[in-house]
């Protein structure tokens, strides 16, 4: 077929177009938050003392930084889905800078005795298995609103979508751990994320090529 | 903004409100200014120029597939440059060259607002692959310029399934290049 044959069916072809990128990942995004947000209510739920928890800066840090981080990629992710679009990718290291200052002012408070303490934490194994366990919903209906978009680079849109889902996921954990510590956090939590995200570039290297 | 580019833009727009017309211009005039930065860019990695169209092609059909992901509010040049550079790579890479295509080559598609139009050369992207009716439809469509009613009556078939053989048609076309 020539080129000008292809282009004559092209425009022959009227079938409404998809939707724009953007309405789908949010909605991916919600349909996967309400499905780790169930999980979380059957199987976890918030920790015991949350009332009181609620009004600690230490506790109160970890769910809004992960909602931050969830934040920031899931607007990256937004432009990621659009050939073009210019995406500031750097922009992602405020999330590891204001968690460096954290961890500074733990340690400028605590006495060195407890650091080991406040950075093993009680449930480290928990926070390693639970946060990549609520990832999974949010990180698939993500890939899979990305395949509707065109990423022109699909393992950074996949491990942008696995920091989106990982943030959301790990805000919600947050609300079940009993572990304040920025050490924990800094830790732990980063540890879950790394696993989550390089296994979603690898799904989005996989699924995510048009 | 360069000419061509708030070109396509109303185009495309037109294009969006249903404007078959505009969009068939839009599309052509894509591929005018796609065919000889391709040659270039293929040209530079030492490639003949033998595969030049065919990534034309591959960068019409994923524009119109992908057509939904152009944002309104921002300028459509880079986001065809983007395209163009993700498939040429992708088309080169299936021909088994790993490739590097520097970015600035695609910068360069805006630029050639008074280059004279080519028809380029008659490539057979092939319809074999393509389930008998999808292919009927788009022989008739394509090949011989016949529109959705005239298609319909000589296929015997409705108008709709007319349309709906032409989509899957182009989606089949557009799937089978991805496959490395």
């Amino acid at each position: 077929m020539r080129t000008d044959d292809l282009i004559r069916a092209l425009a022959a072809d009227r079938t409404a177009a998809p939707q724009p990128p953007g309405r789908m990942l949010v909605l991916a995004a919600a349909a996967g938050f309400a499905l780790s947000a169930m999980a979380f209510a059957i199987w976890l739920g918030p920790r015991p003392d949350i009332a009181e928890a609620a009004t600690h800066v230490r506790f109160l840090f970890k769910p809004l930084l992960m909602l931050a981080l969830a934040a920031m990629s899931g607007w990256l992710l937004l432009r990621l889905m659009r050939p073009g679009a210019p995406v500031r990718l750097l922009a992602l290291a405020a999330i590891p800078a204001v968690l460096a200052v954290a961890v500074a002012a733990e340690l400028v408070t605590l006495p060195p005795s407890r650091w080991p303490g406040a950075l093993v934490g009680d449930n480290w194994y928990l926070c390693l298995g639970l946060i990549p366990l609520l990832s999974l919903p949010l990180a698939a209906a993500l890939l899979f609103a990305l395949r509707h978009g065109a990423p022109t680079r699909p393992p950074i849109a996949g491990a942008v979508a696995g920091l989106t889902a990982s943030g959301l996921a790990a805000a919600l954990y947050a609300v079940n751990c009993t572990d304040d510590s920025p050490l924990f956090v800094a830790t732990w939590y980063s540890l879950a994320i790394a696993a989550v995200s390089i296994a979603s570039a690898l799904a989005g290297h996989r699924m995510l090529r048009w | 903004m360069k000419r061509r580019e708030i070109e396509w833009a109303a185009l495309m727009r037109a294009a969006r409100a249903g404007d078959a017309a505009a969009y068939d211009r839009c599309l052509r005039d894509m591929a005018t200014a796609l065919r000889p930065f391709v040659r270039r860019a293929l040209a530079r990695i030492g490639l003949s120029d033998d595969h030049a169209e065919d990534v034309v092609q591959e960068v019409l059909l994923a524009v119109h597939m992908k057509r939904h992901t152009w944002d309104e509010t921002r300028p459509i040049g880079p986001w065809v440059a983007a395209i163009a550079r993700y498939k040429a790579v992708d088309v080169l890479r299936r021909r088994g060259s790993r490739v590097y295509l520097p970015i600035e080559d695609f910068a360069e598609i805006l630029p050639a607002d008074d280059a004279p139009a080519d028809p380029g050369p008659d490539v057979a992207r092939s319809l074999e692959a393509l389930p008998t009716r999808q292919r009927d439809v788009l022989r008739s469509i394509a090949v011989d310029g016949a529109s959705i009613g005239e298609t319909a009556a000589r296929l015997a078939m409705s108008e709709g399934a007319v349309r709906v053989a032409l989509h899957r048609g182009l989606t089949a076309l557009a799937k089978h290049s991805e496959k490395p």
